[in-house]
């Protein structure tokens, strides 16, 4: 076994060590070799930038973090406790995968399912097994590398990764799960996690994959992407629970592409990390693609999650659907920017966009930005925004059929979620989500 | 994640000669970034938030004891973090600052839970929900919600028999609407400070009936403003139904209320 230490720094050095510890093959080490080059080269983000003006990142250090430890220095400390995963609470699955301070370290899915050709597991392993069949989709960079630092990082560094791949025609009935964690008690350095995560659903293929995040409130980094590849006819349900610890930096490019008659739901939780600053992309690349996406947020103490979207309709008679809501408590922040851009092509485009804000103390801030880019001429595009604080009416009125003030507050909280709740058809998560705020409201003024 | 805050304590931050008059920097402290301001000899501390747009105060000019934000023009006195001018409406958070020796020291200042801030028109409740239940109801309080439902007074500082008396004027009758000291239900409060400073209050309530089905509610509510008075560690209601409540135990204000003369 290599006793080489571990790089301290995401430098040259570290690089070429990374690279060879592990023995990918020669076009994934190309990837990964530009996308380092592309990362030297760009400047740190500027909050003279548009995405970056809401979302202050002068606390953040890089040079306090380096590459996830070499697989010979093994996930994280002995002893280590994973916190357990709330989405698959009492959901029979079909598979799980587990990634700690980005190693994988448990993989596995039913029989039958690897019988159909299904692939489930590790990234970084399958990779190795069954490259040439996932090269094209590395190759098309759905999520590109080069959109800014930290996207390029990501693409030059990740680890320990999560691959779905369903084939042709085949029907996953039961959902999968993966977990990632981010473990910093007890270890030397701060926890990093720069995974990715990589759907491809083939012509007809359908599958559902719960994916959450976990991790203590130490120190931690994540910058990560996800990609899910939606094919002709496809139907994707993914649900992304973004539940880190509260010291943790989150950074992170998402896109799925859906193709012709395909269809994505994606529902996304977000409670966790310190702060969070998101781009979630769909692109609509084929005719009749429909897409929903899904947002619960709950912030509390001074949290910061900023969430920039793009509803993308590449091809004409496509349908896109997001509704985002958020809850915010103490001096927490909510940044939502929110663009549907229409090519010229894709007419009878039919796009839908809407972020509402509930906020439980005064000191909380949220920011809604929506935007609209037509450049076709035949499409129906909308979009809204609100924000609002809890009545004292309506508490008061709670209150006077019995219930205690922080009853009344959950109900008020629960009864705004009640939304989108609506439209998670999954009983689980919807069941994970409504626990996880009910678990975090306050008593507030 | 806990909301709660440990006391905080003095943090070099800079030398003194470091800044001349009306200069500025940024210090860190706590994992908190601050403007550090000198006027005159003197220093103050603010995080370096502009509450107008969440930008940073620190590339801003000091003129007197305000920081003109670059961006849009808002003011902040140094002093005290209020906005002085448009487009901010709300404070920046102000620091204590010592300097000693030449050195200066910070220590951060939790923002009170309850800030005073000042609210345009317009800027209140935009939310109406209608898939909301409770939303929907509060249709039919509207009209009175003026006497009814007054906005939470801030906690006092000190604990005493009147503030705790003031904070339970929050709780209200559900069925009478009237608050549950004009109804004269409170016969006694009793405030026992503890060694660590820290008050227990233990009150004596009663009800207007012995069978009365708010009873739990008002005693939750009861144990909940008292609790949130600064200083307050334990809190104990105590139901009696001796002596028994009679009408006359209401204050004018309250017989005023329901129209009993």
């Amino acid at each position: 076994m290599s006793t080489v230490a571990a790089p301290r720094a995401f430098d040259s050095a570290a690089f070429e060590a990374f690279v060879a510890e592990r023995r990918e093959p020669a076009w994934l080490v190309e990837l990964r070799r530009a996308a380092f080059a592309k990362f030297q080269e760009l400047p740190a983000p500027s909050r003279r930038e548009e995405e970056w003006m809401r979302t202050d990142i002068r606390l953040f250090r890089l040079e306090k973090f380096a590459p996830p430890a070499f697989a010979s220095e093994g996930p994280a400390p002995v002893g280590t406790t994973v916190p357990a995963p709330i989405l698959s609470a009492g959901v029979e699955l079909g598979g799980t995968m587990t990634v700690v301070n980005g190693r994988a370290v448990d993989a596995g899915c039913d029989a039958d399912l690897a019988s159909r050709g299904v692939l489930f597991g590790s990234l970084e392993t399958l990779v190795l097994e069954h490259g040439d069949k996932l090269r094209p989709y590395f190759e098309r960079k759905l999520v590109n590398s080069s959109a800014d630092k930290f996207a390029a990082l990501h693409a030059a560094f990740w680890t320990g990764g999560t691959l779905l791949y369903v084939p042709r025609g085949v029907a996953v009935e039961k959902p999968l799960h993966n977990l990632a964690a981010l473990v910093s008690q007890g270890a030397a350095r701060p926890a990093v996690d720069l995974s990715k995560l990589m759907v491809v659903l083939e012509e007809g293929a359908q599958a559902t994959l719960l994916s959450e995040t976990a991790g203590d409130d130490g120190p931690a980094l994540h910058c990560g992407s996800i990609e899910l590849f939606v094919g002709k006819g496809a139907r994707l349900r993914y649900v992304n629970l973004q539940n880190w610890g509260s010291g943790t930096w989150h950074f992170a490019h998402q896109k799925g592409a859906v193709d012709r008659d395909g269809s994505l739901q994606w529902t996304i939780g977000a409670l966790g990390s310190r702060l969070a600053k998101v781009n979630q992309h769909v692109g609509l690349v084929g005719e009749h693609a429909r897409a929903q996406v899904n947002g619960v947020m709950f912030t509390e103490g001074r949290q910061h999650l900023s969430y920039h979207t793009l509803q993308h309709h590449e091809a004409p008679h496509c349908t896109s659907d997001l509704l985002y809501k958020g809850a915010l408590q103490d001096e927490s922040r909510l940044v939502w920017r929110g663009m549907i851009r229409v090519d010229p092509l894709a007419q009878k485009t039919d796009a839908y966009q809407r972020d509402d804000n509930l906020m439980l103390s005064d000191g909380a801030r949220a920011d809604s930005i929506p935007g609209l880019e037509i450049e076709a001429d035949d499409v129906r595009c909308t979009h809204g925004a609100t924000a609002g604080r809890v009545d004292d009416s309506q508490i008061f009125y709670a209150q006077s059929r019995g219930l205690t003030r922080k009853e009344a507050i959950r109900m008020i909280v629960a009864g705004f979620f009640q939304q989108v709740f609506d439209r998670i058809e999954i009983e689980s998560v919807r069941e994970a989500l409504g626990l996880a705020i009910g678990r975090r409201i306050r008593e507030y003024q | 994640m806990s909301h709660a805050e440990a006391s905080h304590q003095f943090t070099p931050v800079a030398h003194a000669a470091d800044l001349t008059d009306k200069g500025r920097m940024v210090v860190e402290v706590e994992d908190r970034l601050l403007v550090l301001v000198r006027v005159g000899d003197d220093f103050f501390a603010l995080d370096d938030v502009c509450t107008h747009d969440d930008g940073p105060l620190s590339d801003g000019t000091v003129d007197d004891y305000a920081i003109a934000c670059p961006r849009h023009g808002a003011k902040f006195d140094v002093r005290t973090g209020a906005a002085l001018t448009m487009p901010a409406t709300r404070p920046t958070q102000a620091h204590d600052v010592e300097v000693r020796d030449g050195q200066v020291y910070v220590r951060i200042r939790s923002t009170p839970k309850t800030a005073e801030a000042p609210h345009l028109p317009g800027q209140k409740p935009a939310f109406v929900s209608t898939s909301d239940p409770a939303a929907a109801a509060t249709g039919e309080l509207a009209p009175a919600q003026g006497e009814l439902a007054p906005p939470p007074v801030e906690p006092e500082r000190s604990v005493s028999e009147d503030s705790v008396r003031e904070a339970l004027k929050q709780v209200i009758d559900p069925e009478l609407f009237v608050n549950i000291v004009d109804l004269g239900l409170i016969y006694n409060v009793s405030i026992d400070e503890q060694t660590d400073g820290k008050k227990h209050v233990a009150i004596d309530m009663t009800m207007t009936s012995p069978a009365c089905p708010a009873g739990p509610q008002l005693i939750q509510n009861s144990k909940d403003v008292l609790g949130r008075i600064d200083g307050v560690s334990a809190v104990d209601v105590k139901l009696v139904m001796i002596p028994p409540w009679t009408p006359d135990r209401m204050t004018e204000a309250a017989r005023d209320q329901l129209g009993i003369f």
